[in-house]
């Protein structure tokens, strides 16, 4: 074998290292290179001690989850940017749209001939970044069709039953992802397919694997329509986050049951709909039957949630969809078919927030519920605003009929508001804690500013029932720094007085050197709260013999003590003692000078660089900001 | 006809492999960088997908920096709160995006220590709780110590070598990776990881 000559140290370490990490024959390569063998493997027994620390303990799965979601939510939040130039691969894609584009004048080319033509191209330019592309392709992008035609193919190699559907499934859902991020972008699409369980309904929106989808005079809906049936159809996205639908199948279930049971998998009853408006199990409270005189309102709950507790699924229940005889519609005609429903009765136990005519409002949490009432209402401890209240209601053409309102209770405490502020001392999942006062914090938390420990947080909260204080927005600022060096006068519980400078300490002030003692020079570095208070965050007192003439030395260090050497030093060096004033010097930082996003490293990443200023320079008795 | 079918089904085809594959992509896979196209979009859904790339990484860079897991969550939070932060206000990354996510780790980190005074020891409040149950307890408090003994010697580094030594032996990224991220060019690297590491074993020989 030929022995390779390094000209330069480092990289005959760098190929040794790399043998290393590689788990290549170090032996052999030092037996090749005895001259630098002996230095070489000391420093590779250096980097081996290193990479045994290289473990990292593993994240709790609710704080990594929790972390998560606070960037979802944040990210949902983050409005989208002028848009960039495309890049390669759309670029390509736009091209792709482009060139199908031009077929569609009177001088048209034959579709064939425009579609091979365009293959080829992708094959020969770029095939690979295309088919990435249209991977991820969204409704309404130009690779889009692509994506789909994919499918189609993956459908028709899916030549056994199971797989079949395997395929259907995976694209069902893929349908569901796109229509979500659809939404959550906001994104205007004419048209898109959907298809999914109906998993709740009423006469304005249906609820589609997840999906919530508005019903329009225009919708076209062909099938009956019964939680828990399996839904197809067309949305439309007009851009503000919901989704219209255009045309819906319902296939029934009975017909899904058929499928079902010709592939040996349990056949869903009719109760088993997880998110069925539930049957009452008041059995003395028999569904009222609208009249035709009451007025054609739409009612509708306001969120994802089922409305009402959960459905027992082992008992017999009022639901009327088990036996009912469905006549799903074999072809799909332009009008629109009514929505025949036959009542189904729910219940919802919550607050009555808002009492409009016969239009009462029920919210429980982050759930709204609105229905009518009438003569037929049957009222139970006369319920009013802001009681508790147990509703059971009947659904029939998309009206809500509450049947029975029972008052269970007084009206829920009256959420105290708090502002307080103070530097954040906690962050452990959804619990905060700010100047010792422990609250939550949800999605809906309003955080302006980057949070972190120890850096100031202005928090607007409500303190709720249950003595539970929930934050609504946090506001994080960044407070001025100071750092300055003088005699120590006082040393209280609360706060030390350095060259006549009060400065406030808490838990989380930090003491290095020798304890703090009256007649010691002590380094402080503080930060400046908006009423003008210091709070120490390090102090660091001098040894008792004072040296006038002395240099910047090495901070103590718990470490073991590095070996003296000219090249390393401490990073946090204590300024040299004052010589004549008495007034400290200051050296604030302004706010921790966040670098910028654009990923540009601050100017020096060398931590010495940017230790106190030593100086003897007179100054007023508080400190001043550095410029 | 048959010719159409049998491109558009060998480029469906192609499609769906590609669909139906993993996710561990790097930096110069064409679907990566459609996903990061859309991230930088504000695309939630591949937002959510950097974060899940990206989140261990950059959580274990940093806690090697910092030594304190609650304080490597913070700081990790941050880094992809400053992305979105940079993709809002239209100056996300232009080249490398696993460089300039690291680049944003690495200035938390110096703005975390900046704001601390810069220190270097150990506080005992800081170093991680002990654990009894697991192995020898002498075993677990020396290598607890051997950790932060290891972050300690980092700490006396400047920068530049504390950086190289973590992305280098801790994070185990290649030297082209490390170059990536500290905007250098890789024989810069390689003499910066030679002079770290002299320079690590001369502080951490007893």
């Amino acid at each position: 074998m030929k022995r390779r000559f390094f000209r330069r140290p480092e990289e005959a370490f760098s190929e040794a290292v790399e043998l290393l990490r590689t788990g290549g024959s170090i032996d052999a390569f030092l037996k090749e290179h005895p001259e630098q063998a002996s230095e070489l493997a000391s420093l590779l027994n250096t980097v081996a001690s290193v990479r045994t620390e290289r473990a990292v303990p593993a994240r709790p799965p609710e704080v990594a989850a929790a972390s998560r979601e606070r960037f979802m939510a944040a990210a949902q939040r983050t409005v989208a940017p002028s848009r960039k130039p495309l890049g390669f691969a759309a670029g390509i894609a736009a091209g792709w749209s482009a060139l199908f584009g031009s077929f569609e004048g009177p001088r048209r080319v034959s579709y064939m001939m425009a579609a091979l033509l365009a293959a080829v191209l992708l094959f020969g330019l770029s095939t690979t970044r295309v088919i990435t592309a249209a991977a991820s392709a969204l409704p309404g992008e130009p690779l889009y069709q692509v994506k789909l035609a994919g499918e189609q193919v993956q459908l028709f190699l899916a030549r056994d039953e199971s797989a079949h559907q395997a395929v259907e499934r995976a694209i069902a859902n893929r349908r569901i992802q796109e229509a979500q991020t659809i939404t959550q972008l906001r994104r205007p699409v004419t048209s898109m397919t959907i298809g999914g369980q109906l998993e709740a309904m009423n006469a304005a929106e249906w609820q589609v694997a997840g999906l919530k989808i508005g019903i329009t005079p225009q919708t076209r809906i062909n099938g009956e329509p019964e939680v828990g049936a399996q839904v197809s159809g067309t949305v439309q996205a007009p851009g503000d986050g919901t989704l219209i639908a255009l045309e819906l199948n319902v296939q029934s279930t009975q017909r899904q049951g058929a499928a079902l049971a010709a592939t040996d998998t349990p056949t869903p009853t009719a109760t088993s709909q997880p998110l069925t408006p539930t049957s009452t199990s008041t059995a003395t409270q028999p569904p009222a039957t609208p009249t035709n005189e009451r007025p054609a309102i739409v009612l509708a709950t306001e969120t994802t949630a089922p409305t009402g507790t959960p459905l027992p699924t082992s008992t017999a229940t009022s639901v009327p969809t088990a036996t009912r005889t469905r006549t799903p519609s074999p072809t799909p005609g332009p009008s629109s078919t009514p929505l025949r429903q036959t009542p189904q009765s729910g219940r919802k136990i919550g607050s009555v927030a808002q009492i409009d005519g016969y239009t009462w409002t029920i919210k429980e949490v982050d759930t709204v519920l609105r229905v009518l009432v009438d003569a037929s209402t049957q009222w139970v401890n006369n319920p009013q605003y802001g009681d508790r209240v147990d509703v059971t209601f009947v659904i029939k053409d998309g009206i809500i009929l509450a049947t029975r309102i029972e008052r269970t209770g007084g009206p829920d405490a009256t959420p105290e508001p708090m502002d307080f502020s103070g530097l954040i001392q906690r962050r452990e999942g959804e619990w905060w804690t700010v100047r010792g006062i422990p609250f939550r914090v949800s999605a809906q938390t309003e955080i302006d500013g980057e949070p972190g420990i120890d850096r100031f947080a202005e928090v607007h909260a409500e303190r709720r029932a249950g003595e539970e204080i929930w934050a609504k927005r946090i506001t994080v600022r960044s407070l001025p720094e100071y750092e300055f060096t003088g005699a120590i006068e006082t040393v209280g519980r609360d706060s030390i007085i350095v060259r006549g400078v009060t400065v406030s300490i808490d838990n989380r002030t930090k003491y290095l050197g020798d304890p703090p003692m009256v007649g010691r020079l002590a380094d402080v570095q503080a930060i400046q709260f908006a009423d003008g208070r210091l709070m120490a965050r390090i102090i660091y007192t001098w040894p008792p013999t004072p040296a006038p003439t002395i240099t910047p030395t090495r901070r103590p260090s718990r470490t073991p003590a590095p070996s003296p050497s000219p090249t390393v030093t401490t990073s946090w060096t204590p300024s040299p003692q004052p010589q004549a004033s008495n007034t400290p010097t200051v050296t604030p930082q302004p706010g921790g000078t966040p670098p910028s996003p654009g990923g540009t490293p601050p100017p020096t990443a060398n931590p010495k660089a940017i230790a106190p200023t030593p100086s003897t320079a007179p100054a007023a008795a508080m400190p001043t900001r550095k410029q | 006809m048959f010719s159409l079918n049998w491109l558009i089904s060998a480029l469906s085809f192609a499609v769906l492999n590609v669909i139906e594959e993993g996710s561990n992509r790097n930096a110069d896979d064409p679907e990566q960088q459609v996903l990061l196209e859309k991230a930088s979009r504000a695309d939630t859904a591949a937002l959510g997908e950097i974060y899940d790339q990206y989140a261990e990484k950059i959580y274990a860079y940093i806690y090697h920096r910092v030594g304190q897991a609650e304080l490597a969550e913070d700081l990790t939070g941050q880094v992809f709160m400053r992305m979105l932060e940079a993709i809002r206000s239209g100056q996300a990354w232009r080249t490398s995006f696993s460089g300039w996510l690291y680049r944003i780790a690495h200035n938390l980190v110096i703005d975390h220590y900046r704001r601390r005074g810069r220190a270097t020891f150990v506080d005992i409040d800081e170093v991680p709780p002990i654990s009894t149950t697991e192995g020898e307890p002498s075993k677990s408090v020396q290598a607890s110590m051997d950790r932060e003994n290891l972050r300690a010697a980092l700490g006396q580094l400047t920068e530049e070598q504390a950086q190289v030594i973590t992305l280098r032996f801790l994070e185990d990224l290649s030297i082209a990776e490390v170059a990536t991220i500290m905007d250098k060019n890789e024989g810069a690297i390689k003499a910066l990881q030679y002079r770290a590491v002299l320079a690590l074993r001369r502080i951490m020989q007893p």
